[in-house]
């Protein structure tokens, strides 16, 4: 809500990389009304690495894991090109270890408030870099 | 008949062995009596020792409380029968007979009492006990004899002198002829094995050379043997005891008093040297054959016990060592030496796969193992060992570790302390790779945590396209749905499950129309679990809406569920198809509510699938086709 009530700022064009279609839902229902729009949405790596290649985001949320298949790569490739990104995982324990970088983590299950702060800390980073 | 049951009584074989037990007991004490005359008889009428009451005790001590009647009527017997043929008053023989047998149960007794472990002469204390025991039974039983000789008349002495006669004799007879028959009443119950008797044999041949060589020694030979005639048989007979197996010492102990008795009665050496007092001449021979019991007894029971405890310290060892290789991880010990270094100063072989690191390494320093430890757990491993030793306690704690060559592993360590006599702490306990047990919770947590965010999703898009008051009621249906979707995974333990039995999980509270209203058909087809979730959920949305809306809301309307699996060109797809026919006139959905966006947006999103929603005249039809490769469990076709 801290983002809905400044409607003169710009739209933040967002790649969410999420398997789960209930997932994917529920962050497209926190975002109405708020500065961010998802510009694309993907279910695998693949997906996500050729969308990356071929379009500008000003933020991205992604599942460390797609399809059965870690999304390391994907955090790669997002740092490389310095886009934001905030990271969701099941992994309550620090199993990933340091191979998804310093990425903001949010720890499934969210609630939609929690997703919101975590993208308004997110836009701060984009705004900051 | 009272006849033929005291017959059968006495075939009895407890009471046929207790009757043998009497008789052995009666048989040997007339034995050992008439062969203690024949020796010592002399006209003083006094003899050095009286064997014939070691017969009693040493065969009470051999079997314990199982032979005490026995021996005791057995030697009641034998000492009535010996005093009666050696022509003794009837009265004198019960008194006698009564006294022997009180001496033998006394020492016993005593000795029972006194060690709580048997009344082994195998071991140091009880053997010990057993001289102690000897004298207080010998002075109880010469009491009541000498009691009954003054009573009779039977002799002019001085009642202590008979006293102290009787006891003497008697204690030594006990102390060298009870050994034997403990030694070889065990040895005929328990044979020795690994033992050389040739060398024991041996030396008793030596024994006897060279102790008949020392008691023929006149007193004034000139000889310096004359003079320490001890030195040269006791170290025979230290030998002798220290080989272990009893019987032979104990044989020799009594071979000695035996050729000292016969050198007495010869009147060869210093114990027959008539110009030295008798009473003088006995004493010193009881003396020294008390005192070469008492050296034999002590060191057989010594060396016994030495053996004993290597054999149970190399059976501890050897059980240590096997559970050790057997245990999973690797045992340890680790030593803390009081400057504080740590090394490992025991490691079972099974080190070299947990810890990946070489024995002989690790057991000069600890340092190689610390090294690998993730820092904060290095810490905390180095903390609980570095405690000071009167806080120290049994730890366990669960490690991250680098392997040499596994990579990052997570070990357990346990261990409990124990102080040395050099002020050191040696931490004993175990290593143990417990990556794949923490994996587990790991991934158990994380099921739980995406299975809670299924949960959280569906509540909140519910909560969104559904009226308040009828929430929870449509919450509740959706959450019985994944239930039933996930028991029905469990039982198939999360392997492909059969599309019929899916279908019919989401149509459990209308079971009763399946087969009649609702009709299914198509072959036998494996889902994967992932798939079976979202088609579960497509097939749960599409049945309640059918109840409330569709064909199954009327009388007349059916349901036909069908599959199909094609091999076609692009690596097969699987067809399922709902359509509901004779409902009621149908009036599309114009607000995409949930549900609906869960049977089309969200099948064709998780399956990369293709769904067709149609609202034909007399029902709903749905469509869905998808690749085999996100739906079919590989390899069924």
């Amino acid at each position: 809500m801290i983002v809905s009530d400044r409607p003169q700022e710009p739209v933040l064009k967002l790649l969410v990389a999420e398997d789960e279609w209930l997932i994917l839902s529920l962050i497209a229902d926190a975002l109405a009304g708020s500065r961010f729009e998802i510009a694309e949405r993907t279910a695998s790596v693949a997906d996500s690495l050729r969308l990356i290649d071929g379009h500008h985001f000003d933020a991205a949320v992604l599942d460390a894991n797609l399809g059965g298949e870690s999304s390391q790569p994907v955090a790669a490739r997002l740092q490389a090109t310095g886009v934001p990104f905030l990271l969701l995982t099941a992994y309550a324990s620090d199993r990933l270890g340091r191979s998804f970088g310093v990425a903001p983590r949010l720890i499934k299950p969210f609630t939609q408030e929690r997703l919101r702060a975590a993208l308004a800390a997110l836009a701060g980073i984009g705004a900051a870099g | 008949m009272p006849l033929l049951a005291f017959v059968r009584g006495a075939c009895n074989p407890g009471l046929r062995r207790s009757a043998g037990v009497s008789a052995l007991a009666a048989a040997l004490y007339l034995c050992v009596a008439y062969g203690a005359l024949a020796i010592q008889s002399r006209p003083e009428g006094v003899a050095i020792f009286w064997p014939a009451s070691g017969v009693a005790v040493g065969l009470l001590l051999a079997r314990g409380r199982a032979w005490t009647v026995p021996v005791a009527i057995g030697t009641i017997a034998g000492t009535i029968c010996a005093n009666l043929l050696h022509g003794r008053s009837p009265l004198l023989a019960v008194a006698f007979s009564a006294a022997n047998a009180v001496e033998a149960l006394l020492v016993f007794w005593i000795m029972e009492r006194q060690s709580g472990a048997g009344t082994s002469l195998q071991r140091l204390a009880n053997a010990l006990y057993f001289f102690g025991a000897s004298a207080v039974a010998c002075a109880v039983a010469a009491a009541v004899a000498a009691g009954a000789i003054r009573v009779a008349g039977a002799s002019e002495a001085p009642v202590l002198d008979i006293w102290l006669v009787w006891l003497l004799s008697d204690y030594v007879g006990i102390v060298v002829l009870a050994p034997l028959l403990v030694a070889a009443v065990a040895l005929a119950g328990q044979p020795a094995r690994h033992h050389e008797w040739t060398a024991d044999i041996a030396l008793l041949f030596l024994l006897a050379v060279v102790a008949w060589n020392a008691l023929k020694l006149p007193s004034g030979a000139g000889s310096w043997q004359s003079l320490a005639p001890g030195t040269t048989v006791l170290p025979v007979v230290v030998w002798l005891a220290a080989r272990g197996q009893p019987l032979a010492p104990a044989m020799g102990l009594v071979m000695l008093a035996a050729l000292m008795a016969m050198a007495a009665a010869l009147g060869l050496g210093r114990f027959g040297d008539a110009s030295i007092p008798v009473g003088n001449r006995i004493l010193a021979a009881q003396a020294s054959l008390t005192v070469i019991s008492l050296v034999t007894l002590s060191i057989s029971a010594l060396f016994h016990e030495r053996r004993d405890a290597e054999a149970r310290l190399r059976e501890s060892t050897e059980r240590l060592a096997a559970i050790a290789e057997a245990s999973p991880g690797t045992m340890l010990s680790i030593l803390r030496q009081t400057d504080g270094r740590l090394r490992f100063v025991f490691l079972a072989s099974t080190a070299d796969s947990v810890l990946g690191l070489g024995k002989a390494e690790l057991e000069k320093e600890a340092g190689p193992f610390l090294a690998r430890l993730a820092p904060a757990d290095r810490d905390a491993v180095l903390g609980v060992l570095g405690q000071p030793p009167q806080q120290v306690s049994t730890f366990r704690l669960e490690a991250e570790y680098e392997h040499p060559t596994a990579g990052v592993r997570w070990i357990e360590l346990s261990a409990a302390p124990v102080a040395n006599d050099r002020g050191e702490l040696v931490w004993h306990g175990y290593a143990q790779d417990v990556t794949g047990r923490r994996i587990m919770t790991d991934e158990l947590n994380h099921r739980t945590r995406n299975l809670l965010s299924v949960v959280q999703a569906v509540t909140e898009l519910t909560a969104r396209s559904t009226e308040p008051s009828r929430f929870a009621e449509v919450l509740g249906e959706r959450m019985e749905g994944l239930l039933r979707c996930h028991d029905l995974l469990d039982s198939r333990e999360w392997h492909g499950v059969d599309i019929e039995a899916l279908v019919k999980s989401q149509l459990s509270h209308v079971a009763d129309l399946v087969g009649r209203r609702i009709l299914l058909e198509g072959p036998r087809v494996l889902i994967k679990p992932g798939a079976a979730q979202i088609i579960g959920m497509a097939l749960h949305e599409l049945a309640t809406n059918a109840m409330k809306y569709g064909a199954l809301s009327n009388d007349a309307g059916s349901i036909r569920i069908s599959w199909a699996t094609a091999i076609a060109s692009a690596g097969g797809r699987l067809q399922l198809t709902w359509r509901e026919l004779d409902g009621p006139e149908v009036t599309p959905v114009t607000r995409s509510g949930f549900g609906q966006k869960v049977i089309v947006d969200m099948v064709q999103y998780q399956l990369e699938a293709v769904v067709a929603l149609r609202y034909e005249a007399d029902g709903v039809v749905w469509q869905l086709d998808a690749p085999a490769g996100r739906t079919l469990d590989v390899g069924i076709a």
